[in-house]
């Protein structure tokens, strides 16, 4: 390869990317696949379902790259974006949500990639702070954003399965944001 | 804010957390995104929490892709990027849509392909055929618990893959880590982890430069993996 495309910043990559550019596009999938496949493993709860999730959306990123708009946040953000929508596409199409959750499956898959460069050392120190700051949410409020943002259920679902009224469900999602959004903001965390 | 659009923002006042979440049913979220388009009130809101939602993938615990989707998706690619080079500039991607998903939590992927791609896609499979050419297969030296096994170093455009038969699961509380030794210096480490298939079978991409490697091998590690090998080689591929 004559070009060291694998020095240039997710975003150059995106720019190649929309030009056709397969190896630009396979680094991209390097760089993001874990979190990306990690997301869909804890939407899904099996393997199967996750890889054909990170499987379309990829392919999404390859086709659609010239979507990409830098202004609204990182790559990163944009690929796992697409990833939690074609989760929720497939939750509500009812392929998968009576499945196994992850905890009730051989999670031999589940094997934690170790600590190897700054970049890791840092997402893990993100996780850290992010599962943190989830658990100081009140429980009824980190209870709606986990069923909604990983179970793919709608407010009204959220609402008659924990037999709240709707806009009870709504503020709880809105005030439990609010307040990870500072917690993050106290942690540093870049997400953008 | 029109009087159309106040009453509108009475309707979705409270909707930005659900929109961020993506726990609008879909007719909902088709109408909440075009109040957005004339809310400023909903828009800073859902750019106030967008960020908190985003984040919440961080929270999962990380897992590696399994190897095969890597290859698969590739392979579609480079079929595709080579038809686009064929067919020029003009022949590009897919146009531009109205934005109707949230601006965090992502934009909604296209459900759609360019008929023309994909037309091109099956006349270019045979026309593509070469790509991935040149694979060369290293053979795989079995020690120790591994003796019975069978495996392979697979070398392809660029990337090196390991695949094995019959290899019996790495001791209690250990994983098999694939390491990269550069010539004439120690084995490197790599993130790939990984345990066999209840068959015995596995599939996994070598991260790193392996082609130019000495060799790459594979050692029984706690979880996690090490820095450096605890336990010697199971497998060693000696490339060069």
């Amino acid at each position: 390869m004559a070009r060291d495309v694998k020095a240039l910043a997710d975003e150059e990559l995106m720019q190649l990317v929309r030009r056709g550019d397969g190896d630009a596009f396979a680094i991209v999938y390097d760089r993001h696949s874990s979190a990306a496949y990690s997301l869909a493993y804890r939407m899904m709860g099996n393997r199967t379902a996750a890889e054909d999730v990170i499987q379309e959306a990829f392919l999404s990123v390859w086709r659609a790259g010239a979507r990409y708009d830098r202004a609204r946040g990182s790559v990163r953000t944009w690929v796992l974006g697409i990833v939690h929508n074609r989760g929720i596409d497939a939750l509500r199409r009812g392929k998968v949500r009576d499945r196994p959750r992850v905890e009730e499956e051989d999670a031999a898959e589940g094997i934690e990639d170790p600590v190897r460069t700054d970049v890791e050392a840092a997402r893990h120190e993100e996780a850290a702070t992010v599962r943190t700051a989830l658990r100081t949410l009140p429980g009824e409020q980190s209870q709606v954003i986990e069923l909604a943002y990983f179970g793919g259920f709608t407010h009204t679902e959220i609402a008659a399965m924990i037999d709240a009224p709707v806009g009870t469900v709504k503020g709880r999602m809105r005030l439990g944001l609010s307040k990870l959004r500072d917690q993050l903001g106290r942690g540093a965390v870049q997400t953008a | 804010m029109s009087e159309r659009t106040g009453l509108d923002h009475e309707r979705w006042s409270d909707a930005a957390g659900a929109w961020v979440l993506g726990a609008l049913a879909p007719d909902e979220a088709e109408a909440y995104a075009l109040h957005l388009d004339d809310c400023p009130a909903c828009r800073d809101e859902v750019a106030a929490l967008g960020p908190a939602a985003a984040a919440l993938p961080a929270s999962v615990a990380p897992m590696a892709a399994p190897p095969e989707i890597r290859e698969r998706l590739l392979a579609d690619v480079r079929r595709e990027a080579s038809l686009l080079a064929a067919a020029g500039a003009g022949a590009d991607r897919a146009p531009r849509r109205r934005r109707r998903l949230p601006a965090f939590g992502g934009w909604r992927a296209p459900a759609f392909v360019a008929a023309a791609l994909l037309v091109g896609l099956a006349v270019g499979l045979a026309v593509a055929g070469g790509i991935g050419g040149g694979a060369r297969t290293v053979p795989v030296a079995v020690e120790g618990s591994a003796a019975g096994a069978h495996a392979r170093l697979v070398l392809a455009d660029g990337h090196a893959t390991l695949q094995a038969d019959h290899l019996p699961p790495p001791p209690a509380g250990r994983v098999y880590q694939v390491w990269v030794k550069p010539h004439g210096g120690p084995p490197e480490p790599t993130p790939a982890l990984f345990l066999p298939r209840a068959d015995g079978s596995t599939t996994v991409g070598v991260p790193g430069d392996a082609a130019h490697a000495e060799a790459v091998m594979v050692t029984a590690e706690p979880q996690g993996g090490s820095a450096a090998p605890t336990s010697p080689p199971v497998l060693t591929a000696t490339i060069s």
